[in-house]
């Protein structure tokens, strides 16, 4: 039941980012769903769920993406799931800070990571060029959805006791 | 073995999925591999497909929908924005048109005052505005903005365009008054419509001199008692002007023309149109004789 619901969130984060939020730019940026669940996953269950919906909700991502490449956002996300859920013992991650700068430093994370991958990858330099403006701005937004999906990661933990 | 599987088993998960995510980074830099690897996968997108393709149709649906709804509440916004542009543009326009006719009206009055200072050079002109008009005064007096601190002083001549030219095309000048009041920033000015004015003027072929009362209840002039050895020779349309003995006023400037004679067995009454019109009357300049 566990797995399903997990599942489920996967997929809606997934199809939620690819349809509705890909629309609809907020100051120019988009905040990542997908991204913000593995946040959440972590935080409240541990670094092995961690990184196992971020390797599946990064591969989804790869997929469904235009890229020609799988394996990068899968690679960042099960990065910062394993991150993230590593701390967890060390701080109380019910508190609205905890989450909100999990969220903020996770996204720094990915597009550091993402970018380091595909430079090696292909062997070009340009990818290592980041708009500090936009990446600011788009994890301040993922700082604020990890909110929120951290409350729904947590009330469909507690229906299922 | 299964204690160490058992204790390390999140690293153990975390650097095989890292694994996983660089080998398939790794195969499909090369495009054959990406296609391929996709392709076997994507039997596993259908329903993923399936669900965004519905979320794309309704979205899309909801924001043509939205548009719509938005589009009812704008028009009438916009149509009172264009109702408000446009009283404001029609504003705009009757300020510019009245900004051309004063323009206009002051182009001829300079004209009017570069003649008469050419042909009398001791004349000075005072530019002054007609700021009042009493009610009770209609026709009598009014008031302009210029006083003693401008140089205007009591018994001083006030002129302004014609209405209509009379010899040229040229503009020419008209007397409208006298000052009779000067106030330190303001002067009142009696008009040759008043009733207590008195005009030297001439009339006829002969330039006969005879006297211009005002008549503000019929807005015009008349000359009482014009004897018949000069009537005859007159008729409607003819021009009056400044007698050159005039102590006040310039000499040879245009009064009015007249408008009716009504022709007795000695005498006559004419009646004279100023050439001014009263109701147009924005702008004036008071002639100042300067001391030899």
């Amino acid at each position: 039941m566990r797995i399903l619901k997990i599942t489920l969130l996967i997929l809606g984060s997934v199809i939620l980012q690819i349809t509705l939020i890909a629309r609809i730019p907020l100051f120019g940026s988009r905040p990542d769903l997908p991204l913000a669940l593995v946040v959440s996953v972590a935080l409240f269950r541990g670094p092995l769920q961690g990184e196992l919906v971020g390797f599946a909700s990064g591969l989804l991502c790869d997929l469904l993406s235009d890229g020609q490449f799988l394996g990068i956002q899968s690679f960042s996300k099960t990065a910062v799931g394993y991150g993230i859920g590593l701390v967890r013992g060390r701080l109380y991650s019910e508190n609205l800070i905890t989450q909100l700068v999990s969220g903020f430093i996770a996204t720094i994370v990915v597009k550091v990571v993402t970018s380091v991958h595909l430079s090696l990858l292909l062997t070009d330099s340009k990818f290592l060029s980041i708009r500090f403006h936009g990446l600011i701005l788009a994890a301040i937004l993922n700082s604020i959805i990890t909110i929120a999906v951290f409350w729904v990661v947590k009330r469909s933990a507690k229906s299922e006791r | 073995m299964f204690v160490f599987l058992n204790r390390y088993r999140t690293i153990i998960v975390f650097v095989f999925l890292c694994i996983v995510s660089l080998a398939l980074s790794w195969l499909t830099v090369g495009k054959s591999y990406s296609n391929s690897i996709k392709h076997s996968l994507s039997i596993f997108l259908i329903p993923v497909d399936f669900c965004s393709s519905v979320i794309s149709s309704i979205s899309g649906r909801a924001s043509h929908v939205g548009a719509a709804f938005a589009s009812i509440f704008r028009e009438p916004v916009e149509e009172a924005k264009l109702q408000s542009l446009e009283s404001d543009l029609k504003s705009l326009k009757r300020q510019l048109d009245e900004e051309r006719a004063r323009n206009s009206r002051l182009e001829e009055l300079c004209e009017v005052c570069t003649n008469l200072t050419e042909s009398n050079p001791s004349f000075s002109l005072i530019p002054a505005k007609v700021i009042a008009v009493e009610p009770t005064d209609w026709f009598r007096y009014l008031t302009i903005d210029k006083g003693r601190s401008d140089g205007v002083a009591t018994d001083m001549a006030v002129i302004t365009r014609s209405s209509f030219a009379v010899d040229t095309s040229h503009p020419t000048g008209a007397i409208v008054g006298r000052i009779t009041d000067a106030q330190e920033n303001s002067s009142r000015v009696q008009l040759i419509t008043d009733r207590l004015s008195v005009v030297a003027v001439t009339i006829g072929p002969l330039d006969d001199l005879v006297l211009l009362n005002g008549r503000p209840e019929t807005e015009d002039c008349v000359i009482d008692e014009v004897p018949s050895t000069t009537h005859d020779m007159l008729k409607d349309g003819n021009v009056v002007k400044v007698d050159e003995r005039s102590s006040i006023f310039p000499p040879g400037m245009l009064v009015g023309k007249i408008s009716s004679i009504e022709r007795g067995i000695h005498f006559c009454r004419i009646r004279v149109q100023p050439a001014f019109r009263f109701a147009r009357l924005r702008e004036v300049m008071v002639v100042a004789v300067l001391e030899e």
